[in-house]
C-alpha cells in the first residue's frame, strides 16, 4: 500500500458526519447546565489568599513601629520585688539632689530581696561613724594574731580552812546559848 | 440557551450573552471534530454523539477557563478521547456492542463507489489495524487524519512537540501499511 492509498483510506474512514439534529441536541443539553462562571475555579481561591496575605501584612505593619525592631517577647523568670528608694547617706559631702537620687533609684537594678529598713537613729549613728572614719578620728585597729599563745598569769587565792562537823555543831549551839 | 440570558438582570446580560456567543461559535466549529474523535474510538454513531454531547456539556460548565480557542480545542479532544475510552470499556463490560465495525453503518458513510463489499472489507481491515495500534500512535493518526489536520495542529491538540507527532505518525503509518498489505 502506498502513502497515497493509505491517505485516501484514512480520509474515507474518518469522513463520518453526525446526525442533522446533533447540534440541536447538544444545545438542548447545554441549556440544562448551570451557567458557566466567568472566573475560572482557581481564581476565587487565589483572590481569597491574596486578601488574607494583605490583611496579615497590614496587621504586622500596624503593630511594628517604623524604624524600631519589634520588641522581643519577655518571659518573667522571677518575681521582682518593688524598688524602694533608700535615702542617700551623706559621707562628708553634700547629698545629691533629690531628682538625681530619684533617677538613680529608678535605674537601680531590682533586687530579689526587699530593701533594708533602717531606723532614723541607726541611720544617724551610722552617718556620724562613717563621717568620723573619713576624717581620721578612729585609730586603725591592729590585727590580732591568733597564732600566738595566750599569756595566762597566776591567780592568788587564800587557803580555805575546813572545820570538822562536831566543832561546827558546838559553835552553832554556843551561839544559841 | 439564550432565553436564560434574557432573564438575567440587565447588567449581567451583556457578559452572559457574550459568553454564550463565544461558546456557540466554538461549538459550531468543533462539533464535527468532537464527533469524529469519539467515533474513531467507538465506531458507533449514537455512542459517539452521546460522548461528544457529554463532553460539550462539561466544557460549558468549565468555560470560564476554556475561552481561549486553542485551549478549548485541545481540552475538548482530550476529554472526548477519555470519555470515549470510558464508554468503550463500559460497553465491553456490558457486552452491549460488538467491537467489530458495523459494516452496514460504515457503508452508509461511504462515498458512491466505496459501498461495494470490497470497499467495506477494506474499511473493516483499516479500522482493525487502527485499533491494533498503541494508544499514543492511534490518537496521533486519528487527529492527523481528521479534517486534514497537519502535524502542527495535531501537536497543538495533543500538547506535545511536533517532532514527537512526526515520529508517532511515521510509526503508525508504517504499521498500518504492513497490516493492510
Amino acid at each position: 500500500m502506498t502513502d497515497q492509498e493509505l491517505d485516501r483510506a484514512l480520509a474515507g474512514a474518518f469522513a463520518v458526519e453526525p446526525q442533522a439534529d446533533f447540534l440541536a441536541r447538544v444545545r438542548s443539553e447545554i441549556g440544562r447546565q448551570p451557567a458557566p462562571s466567568v472566573w475560572p475555579a482557581w481564581r476565587p481561591l487565589a483572590a481569597a489568599g491574596a486578601a488574607l496575605a494583605v490583611a496579615v501584612a497590614a496587621v504586622v505593619t500596624y503593630r511594628t513601629e517604623p524604624g524600631q525592631p519589634s520588641a522581643p517577647l519577655r518571659v518573667a523568670s522571677r518575681v521582682e520585688a518593688p524598688v524602694v528608694p533608700v535615702p542617700p547617706i551623706a559621707v562628708g559631702r553634700e547629698a545629691p539632689a533629690p531628682a538625681r537620687a530619684q533617677a538613680r533609684a529608678v535605674r537601680a537594678v531590682p533586687l530579689a530581696l526587699p530593701a533594708p529598713q533602717i531606723s532614723p537613729d541607726d541611720a544617724e549613728a551610722l552617718r556620724y561613724t562613717l563621717a568620723g572614719a573619713s576624717d581620721g578620728l578612729f585609730a586603725p585597729i591592729a590585727a590580732r594574731d591568733d597564732s600566738a599563745p595566750l599569756a595566762v598569769s597566776g591567780i592568788d587565792l587564800a587557803p580555805i580552812e575546813v572545820m570538822p562537823l562536831a566543832q561546827m555543831a558546838q559553835a552553832d549551839s554556843g551561839e544559841h546559848q | 440557551m439564550h432565553d436564560r440570558a434574557s432573564l438575567l438582570a440587565p447588567g449581567l446580560v451583556t457578559l452572559d450573552a457574550h459568553l454564550e456567543a463565544e461558546f456557540e461559535a466554538l461549538l459550531v466549529e468543533t462539533s464535527r471534530l468532537a464527533f469524529r474523535v469519539a467515533f474513531s474510538v467507538l465506531r458507533h454513531q449514537q455512542d459517539a454523539e452521546d460522548v461528544a454531547q457529554e463532553s460539550f456539556a462539561k466544557a460549558y460548565r468549565h468555560f470560564g477557563s476554556l475561552r481561549d480557542r486553542d485551549r478549548f480545542r485541545a481540552w475538548l479532544v482530550r476529554t472526548v478521547w477519555r470519555t470515549a475510552l470510558d464508554r468503550q470499556r463500559a460497553n465491553r463490560r456490558r457486552g452491549a456492542h460488538e467491537l467489530v465495525v458495523e459494516q452496514g453503518f460504515l457503508a452508509s458513510f461511504s462515498s458512491p463507489g466505496q459501498s461495494s463489499p470490497q470497499a467495506v472489507d477494506d474499511r473493516t481491515a483499516l479500522w482493525n489495524a487502527i485499533d491494533a495500534l498503541p494508544e499514543k500512535l492511534r490518537v496521533a493518526i486519528v487527529l492527523a487524519s481528521i479534517e486534514g489536520h497537519g502535524v502542527s495542529e495535531a501537536a497543538a491538540l495533543l500538547r506535545i512537540p511536533e517532532g514527537t507527532v512526526k515520529s508517532r505518525l511515521f510509526l503508525a503509518r508504517q504499521r498500518l501499511k504492513e497490516a493492510l498489505k
